[in-house]
């Protein structure tokens, strides 16, 4: 059986790369591009699950999701949040996502 | 076009269910990993799995190709389905399975066993 630290270094997404600010700042990060992205979400929240500011559950109710597949709702999630997926702010992310109607 | 580039494509234009994956069904290196193959089995799919983690370039190309950024990444018919939060969700709604009779067919769980492609 792995230990979980093997685990946990398999499922990051890119090598580490500290900006400065610590944990909670890139959970305002990651809400402010939210609500950019979401301006009229009537529902939108991030959680630190581990409390080690990487891995996250993001969760937006928005009309921009009304209609659309999962997929294409989680494309315009990941669209949200580019600069931190890409820059290794995120090691984990899940997603939950709905429309409004 | 690079020829890994074409063997990933081939992967998911081939196969009718590919999951690709950090490790394989045997060693799952990856809690999500493990939650999407754990909720394609429970719909019965017939299952091919790519360990992406012998080679950063799969990945690299992968997410090149579908747009996706996170593993694992779920293929029906050459069709994202998305990664391990959709799957558990289109499963508990009983849209899973219907996804994959809709395009596989009512028979779709035949007993054909899991296959592991290897693209090292």
């Amino acid at each position: 059986m792995l230990e979980n630290a093997d685990r946990a270094r398999a499922c990051q997404i890119e090598t580490v790369t500290w900006g400065v600010g610590g944990y909670a700042d890139s959970v305002e990060r990651l809400e402010e591009l939210l609500r950019a992205a979401f301006p009229d979400a009537t529902e939108l929240s991030v959680v630190d699950r581990t409390g080690t500011g990487d891995h996250f559950h993001v969760t937006v109710a928005s009309p921009r999701l009304d209609g659309l597949s999962l997929v294409d709702q989680h494309r315009l999630v990941h669209d949200a949040l580019g600069p931190p997926l890409h820059d290794g702010t995120i090691h984990e992310l899940r997603i939950t996502t709905k429309g409004v109607r | 076009m690079t020829e890994l580039n074409e063997r990933i494509k081939r992967v998911i234009e081939d196969e009718p269910v590919a999951l690709f994956m950090k490790g394989t069904p045997e060693l799952v290196m990856c809690g999500n990993s493990q939650r999407a193959l754990e909720a394609l089995r429970r719909a019965g799919a017939p299952l091919t799995t790519v360990d992406i983690l012998p080679n950063p370039a799969i990945r690299q190309e992968l997410s090149m190709l579908s747009g996706w950024p996170t593993i694992p990444q779920v293929f029906v018919r050459g069709e994202l389905i998305g990664g391990a939060d959709i799957c558990e969700e289109l499963a508990a709604s009983g849209e899973l399975e219907r996804t994959l009779e809709e395009r596989l067919g009512s028979d779709y769980r035949n007993g054909r066993e899991e296959r592991i492609v290897s693209l090292v």
